[in-house]
């Protein structure tokens, strides 16, 4: 039976998160990731609480300080490519886990998970992130000019073998979805992606990683002190 | 003799989130303005949505489609942001073949009288 994870949550203030916890676990989350907490490993209400930062980096040298000073403290790590070189330098670091890009079309256009990009993170092991919170509630027209740049990222994204990760990035319960939903509304972009792996699979294949990694012990894959 | 295939129907459970409470009307209409945003007037013809149920205490109800369009319904239910101009979220709860098989599958707090 599939467990599913929603790998993006960002509450806009900390009351939010019983809330979006609870609602997590009423559309049929297993585990959710929650951005920008501390250390929250463990269950809390029978859901698996991963922590995940969000990194905004202003230039490459940024984003290499923010990595050293992160990758141990937070399961997953994720960066908001803004430009084409904090995009790159991304791209081919292993210690980002995710890469995320900016909701609007006209931005994506510029800076988007394109072939070298998509090269760059197979090699890198990164994972790209659709968030539903981009798609959402957009109207036809916003949507024609969006759906298009997806399209051809989440294709970039399969011919490289880049793990997809489907996210609702959602700030508010009202703006979760359930697993089933998201996946469903994901048909919008690309029919023949399974989305569900994308919601289930493909993100608990992350934090299974990484958790070893920074568990006790670990050294290098297939290397721990016993 | 003229055989007629039976049209095969599924039944989505769905709960209705917000900031208010909403009326049948307000529910049904989101639903079908959705459908036809995003899959057109022939989308909308194809999946034939009926909200058949809502109630308007708890906010749930049960919504039936064609079932070769519930993937489409889905989506058009996720993608509901908000109804008569207030914030709203619609759920789905639990997916069937038949309206029996709905209710005994999903649990009584959720289930409309």
């Amino acid at each position: 039976m599939r467990t599913f994870v929603d790998l993006h949550l960002k509450p806009g203030a900390p009351s939010e998160v019983a809330s979006i916890l609870e609602t997590a676990e009423i559309l049929g989350f297993s585990g959710v990731a929650i951005s920008n907490t501390g250390d929250s490993r463990g269950a809390r209400k029978g859901i698996d609480v991963i922590s995940r930062i969000d990194l905004k980096p202003r230039n490459q040298r940024d984003l290499t300080s923010s990595l050293k000073r992160v990758r141990r403290r937070y399961e997953i790590v994720s960066v908001e490519c803004a430009s084409k070189p904090i995009a790159r330098q991304a791209a081919k670091d292993h210690r980002v886990d995710i890469l995320n890009f900016s909701q609007s079309a006209s931005n994506r256009r510029k800076v988007g998970f394109d072939h070298q990009e998509a090269s760059l993170a197979s090699g890198a092991n990164c994972a790209y992130e659709v968030n539903a919170c981009d798609i959402l509630g957009k109207g036809p027209l916003a949507l024609s000019r969006l759906l298009p740049i997806l399209r051809r990222e989440v294709e970039n994204a399969r011919r490289y073998d880049v793990p997809v990760v489907l996210s609702s990035g959602a700030s508010d319960p009202l703006l979760m979805r359930g697993p089933r939903d998201l996946a469903a509304l994901m048909g919008l972009i690309y029919k023949e992606v399974d989305w569900l792996d994308a919601v289930s699979t493909n993100p608990w294949k992350i934090v299974e990683r990484n958790r070893e990694k920074l568990s006790t012990g670990f050294v290098v894959p297939g290397v721990k002190v016993v | 003799m003229v055989y007629r295939m039976r049209r095969r129907r599924r039944y989505l459970w769905i709960a209705v989130r917000g900031d208010t409470s909403f009326a049948y009307n307000d529910v049904a209409e989101a639903i079908q303005r959705s459908l036809l945003n995003l899959f057109g007037v022939e989308g909308l013809s194809l999946a034939e949505p009926k909200l058949i149920d809502f109630d308007e205490g708890v906010q749930s109800g049960i919504l039936r489609c064609n079932h070769l369009r519930l993937e489409n319904v889905r989506a058009s239910l996720a993608h509901v942001t908000s109804i008569e101009g207030s914030t709203a979220a619609i759920h789905v709860i639990n997916v069937s073949g038949t309206i029996k098989a709905l209710k005994k599958k999903t649990t009584p707090p959720n289930q409309p009288s």
